[in-house]
């Protein structure tokens, strides 16, 4: 009934991702969370600008430094600054999240719409991916980074193909319901080609769930990928990878606590806040659970 | 209030408190209904039917829906005085409702008669045989063989889905049944059969009926009063013959004029100008005045009151039609 | 043999579907033309195949068997190019008007679709023009341009689907069930909308509904289908003088009526559409009719000119209407 769309009210001309970010702005864990996660790219991108001190450098002079003003975050048992390693190690995160969303989203987008669209395809296509599936993903990412040789690419298309069958999974799901919806028979009575509905009515009405995916996977590949680094398969020493940060400190636990808790708690951080705002784009791009 | 009166409710006002508006679903509302009596509640989508209906049964989704100011008077008490646990009593004990949409009332993984048999055991104190006697004797009231006791919901059909639920509804007696739309998913030759089945059993239980609906015909052969409801209030009510051979308010004219007629011949329908106006923005005057050809100065500034007529006919219009119009 | 005067004849059209249980049987040998510049209503219950029908004639559903010739010419097996240029020519309006718009969209975009999918208009500007004049003509504000299909109500999302259906000109719109989804102020205004529509422009409409004043009040002609099977045919004032079938009978009997001086007294039928899955090969109505004898449950009755432009199908027809 009209009366209990309370979205009624909002003026005219607004587009339904208008309207969503509307919804997300109310939400302010969602908007601290991404304001955090901004910041977070920020300061990748200028990393040289904000670290004090080259990430790479050693001074035997200043080993195991608990924090202090000159080091806020201690330092390493090479004498490097903790604090600047972790800043340069946000690089390593996000640019790992973000290429290996975009690679798999994209590869999974694409079969999974094929598989949906074209029903022959359909069971050659799931069912290979099934395979990747059915594999523990450990066990999977391990041999995949093992037989292409580890180094960052190589990490970002393991894990790329990991996350790959979800998307196209929920790709495919999406397509098939959206598929029968009667706007899309009407544009087929129309007369508009398969290519048009799909990239005019069905995929940008697939886009909300693909995008909470998205924000939920790059937490999760994040952290993936700080594993992967954590066993030394991933970031080879001495670039800060956060989880190999972690891997190196984790013998000064008891004695020197911050050097791998505290590259640990931004870890904890990121893939929380990335979970939050994805939680926070579901309720706003879903107005229906309001 | 009379001796006869089942339920009388006052005043009601119900407002839903959304994030960015408050809607007034319903604007002082009072009518009455009498032991036995069968109303019909007439409107188009939005003009608030439903929330009467719910109100009355205290079930107005909260948040955002609250029942702001009125009296609900059933058997001479007022339920809004009432605790949680004494109205869930009233609820199918002493009024019962049923849905429009019979595809989605029903419990999908619980049998149908074991549905019946809950509602049964819910307000009596009975033992498990007992209620399943009566469950299957419900069945059988309602034209379905007692021996579909066991079968799921979706081994029915829509007509049978609807006398289920209606076989639910009666399950213990109510005094008054609350009808929202019964008939509206249903196809015209099951909706002649469900109306009949709702008559017939009205008539032998001796119970009222409060029949919400937007079809002007199926509360004329339903009914013995009809209430229509624009924009939160009620424009005009009376019994079926006052109301449908003089017609009062503009608005229930224009709702006439709309429907195709198979008595007459006509080239053109004579529909309402415009849309009902936004729940959340309702003009000062007359909440049908933008639309009324009728519409005179005042109802721009007041809004008019529903008064008698004569007749036991009431119109709430400052210029209303004249006789034969 | 084909007359020119009509728009589209539809001769022995089949269509079935496959179903685990066996073949569903949703439009079965139905036979009917169109003369240009009117409109058939197709009446009936829900399941008694009267969209699949009109889809089938769109090309919507693949046919089983028929033949369909619009305006002349066989379009029975089209290639799929003939089928997109055909497609201008014939267009269809949704029910529901909230699942039948892309909610993504502008009431602008939506309504220039058609234009951009045939590449009708050269420039912007030449699309703009169009879409303005198609919104005026469908009676939409045209502040209303920008706004998106979901903040609209039904009206004016009902109101977009017919500006798409006219705005490529066609001649030929199947109708389903086009104002079932309004309210009644709402619905009379769109019928009038059709109406005039179909004055100016000479449209021949197929209009699929289950609400008998509706059809009453716009058809030409009227087909009554039951289970996949036309039982009645007849211009539109003759079919609510005089019904010969009995399921037409129970079907405007059990209408009701507004005017409380002349009841009349109701033909309840028993029971309930039975299934359409594998049908025997006999009268589809006789489970439920109370005249039914042993031919009906063994022979399938064809439709028979009773009267001048009056067409049942039933074996009973003369001897229970005294013919």
């Amino acid at each position: 009934m009209a009366k209990k769309d309370g979205y009624k009210k909002e003026k005219l001309g607004q587009s339904q991702f208008q309207l969503a970010w509307i919804r997300l702005k109310e939400n302010k864990f969602a908007l601290v969370s991404l304001y955090i996660i901004c910041a977070i790219i920020l300061i990748a991108i200028f990393a040289p600008l904000l670290a004090p001190y080259d990430y790479a450098a050693q001074n035997y002079d200043e080993i195991l430094m608990f924090p202090s003003l000159k080091h806020p975050f201690g330092t390493d048992q090479f004498g490097r600054d903790i604090f600047s390693r972790v800043i340069y190690g946000t690089r390593y995160s996000i640019t790992i999240g973000l290429c290996t969303m975009i690679f798999s989203c994209i590869l999974g987008v694409t079969l999974g719409t094929i598989a949906a669209y074209y029903p022959k395809l359909d069971n050659p296509i799931m069912r290979f991916l099934d395979i990747f599936g059915s594999i523990p993903d450990m066990a999977l990412l391990m041999c995949l980074v093992v037989i292409m040789g580890s180094n960052m690419r190589n990490m970002i298309i393991a894990l790329g193909l990991y996350y790959t069958p979800g998307y196209a999974r929920l790709a495919r799901a999406k397509v098939l319901t959206l598929r029968n919806e009667e706007y899309v028979e009407a544009s087929i009575a129309l007369g508009a080609s398969d290519a048009r509905i799909l990239l005019t009515h069905i995929l940008p009405n697939a886009v909300a769930p693909l995008i909470v995916r998205f924000t939920m996977a790059t937490g999760g590949s994040i952290l993936e990928a700080a594993g992967l680094s954590f066993i030394g398969l991933g970031i080879q020493p001495p670039k800060p990878e956060w989880g190999l940060m972690i891997s190196q400190g984790r013998g000064f636990l008891s004695t020197n606590w911050y050097y791998p808790i505290l590259p640990g708690l931004c870890i904890v951080l990121l893939s929380y806040c990335l979970n939050y705002l994805g939680d926070g784009l579901r309720d706003a791009l879903d107005p229906r659970l309001n | 209030m009379g001796e006869n009166t089942l339920l009388s409710v006052e005043d009601l006002v119900v407002k839903y408190f959304l994030r960015t508006a408050t809607c007034e679903a319903v604007n002082g509302v009072s009518f009455t209904i009498d032991k036995g009596e069968r109303v019909g509640l007439v409107g188009e989508t939005g003009a608030g039917k439903t929330t009467t209906a719910l109100s009355i049964l205290d079930l107005v989704p909260n948040p955002p829906g609250r029942i702001v100011s009125g009296k609900i008077i059933l058997n001479g008490e007022d339920i809004r005085t009432k605790s949680v646990a004494e109205v869930r009593k009233i609820r199918g004990n002493d009024v019962a409702m049923i849905f429009q949409d019979p595809m989605t009332s029903l419990n999908p993984v619980m049998t149908v008669g074991d549905q019946i048999m809950e509602v049964v055991r819910l307000h009596n104190d009975v033992s498990k045989f007992e209620a399943m006697d009566k469950a299957k004797e419900m069945l059988e009231l309602v034209g379905i063989p007692g021996e579909r006791y066991l079968e799921y919901p979706h081994q029915f059909s829509g007509g049978m889905k609807q006398r289920v639920l209606i076989a639910m509804a009666l399950a213990c007696n109510p005094k008054l049944l609350i009808a929202d739309e019964p008939t509206s998913a249903l196809d015209v030759t099951i909706q002649a059969q469900v109306l009949d089945l709702i008559n017939g059993l009205r008539e032998r239980l001796g119970m009222s009926l409060l029949l919400i609906t937007h079809d002007l015909g199926v509360v004329a052969e339903t009914c013995d009063r009809v209430m229509i409801m624009y924009a939160g209030s009620i424009v005009e009510s009376g019994t079926i013959r006052a109301v449908y051979k003089n017609i009062k308010h503009p608005y229930t004219k224009g709702l006439f004029g709309s429907i195709p007629r198979l008595d007459i011949e006509s080239d053109r329908l004579e529909p309402i100008k415009g849309m009902m106006p936004d729940p959340s923005n309702l003009p000062e005057g007359c909440a049908f005045c933008e639309r009324c050809p009728n519409a005179i100065e005042k109802c721009k500034t007041e809004r008019p009151k529903l008064e008698d007529i004569g007749d036991g006919h009431f119109v709430a219009c400052f210029n209303p039609l004249k006789e034969g119009a | 043999m084909e007359n020119n005067n009509y728009m589209l004849s539809v001769k022995n059209l089949k269509k079935y579907f496959n179903t685990p249980g066996g073949k569903l049987h949703a439009v079965d040998d139905v036979t009917f033309d169109i003369p240009k510049g009117t409109t058939l209503g197709v009446v009936g219950e829900s399941g008694c195949g009267k969209s699949t029908l009109g889809r089938t004639i769109l090309h919507l559903h693949p046919k089983t068997s028929g033949q369909i010739i619009f305006n002349g010419r066989d379009i029975s097996d089209v290639s799929k190019a003939e089928l997109h240029e055909l497609r201008k020519e014939m267009q269809i309006i949704f029910q529901d008007p909230f699942s039948s718009i892309d909610p993504r969209m502008s009431v602008k975009q939506l309504i220039a679709e058609p234009l951009k999918i045939y590449k009708l208009c050269k420039s912007k500007e030449e699309i703009e023009e169009k879409v303005r004049e198609t919104m005026d003509t469908v009676g939409l504000a045209s502040r209303l341009a920008d706004s998106y299909a979901h903040e609209l109500d039904g009206g004016r999302r009902q109101r977009i689907g017919i500006g798409r259906a006219i705005i490529l000109n066609p001649s030929f719109i199947v109708c389903d069930e086009p104002v079932s989804a309004l309210d009644v102020s709402i619905q009379a205004q769109v019928l009038n909308l059709m109406m005039d529509l179909q004055e100016q422009r000479n449209l021949t409409y197929i209009f699929i509904t289950h609400n008998l004043s509706v059809v009453k009040h716009i058809s030409n002609d009227i087909m009554v289908m039951y289970l996949g099977t036309a039982v009645e045919k007849a211009d539109s004032a003759e079919l609510f003088r005089h019904q010969y079938h009995p399921y037409t009978k129970a079907l405007i009997s059990a209408i009701p009526r507004v005017d409380i001086d002349n009841k009349s007294e109701r033909i309840l039928i028993k029971g309930e559409i039975t299934s359409p899955i594998e049908p025997p090969n006999a009268c589809r109505f006789a489970p439920r009719c109370e005249y039914a004898t042993e031919r009906c449950h063994n022979e399938f009755p064809q439709l028979e000119e009773v009267e001048p432009g009056h067409f049942v199908a039933c074996h009973r027809v003369r001897e229970l209407n005294n013919l």
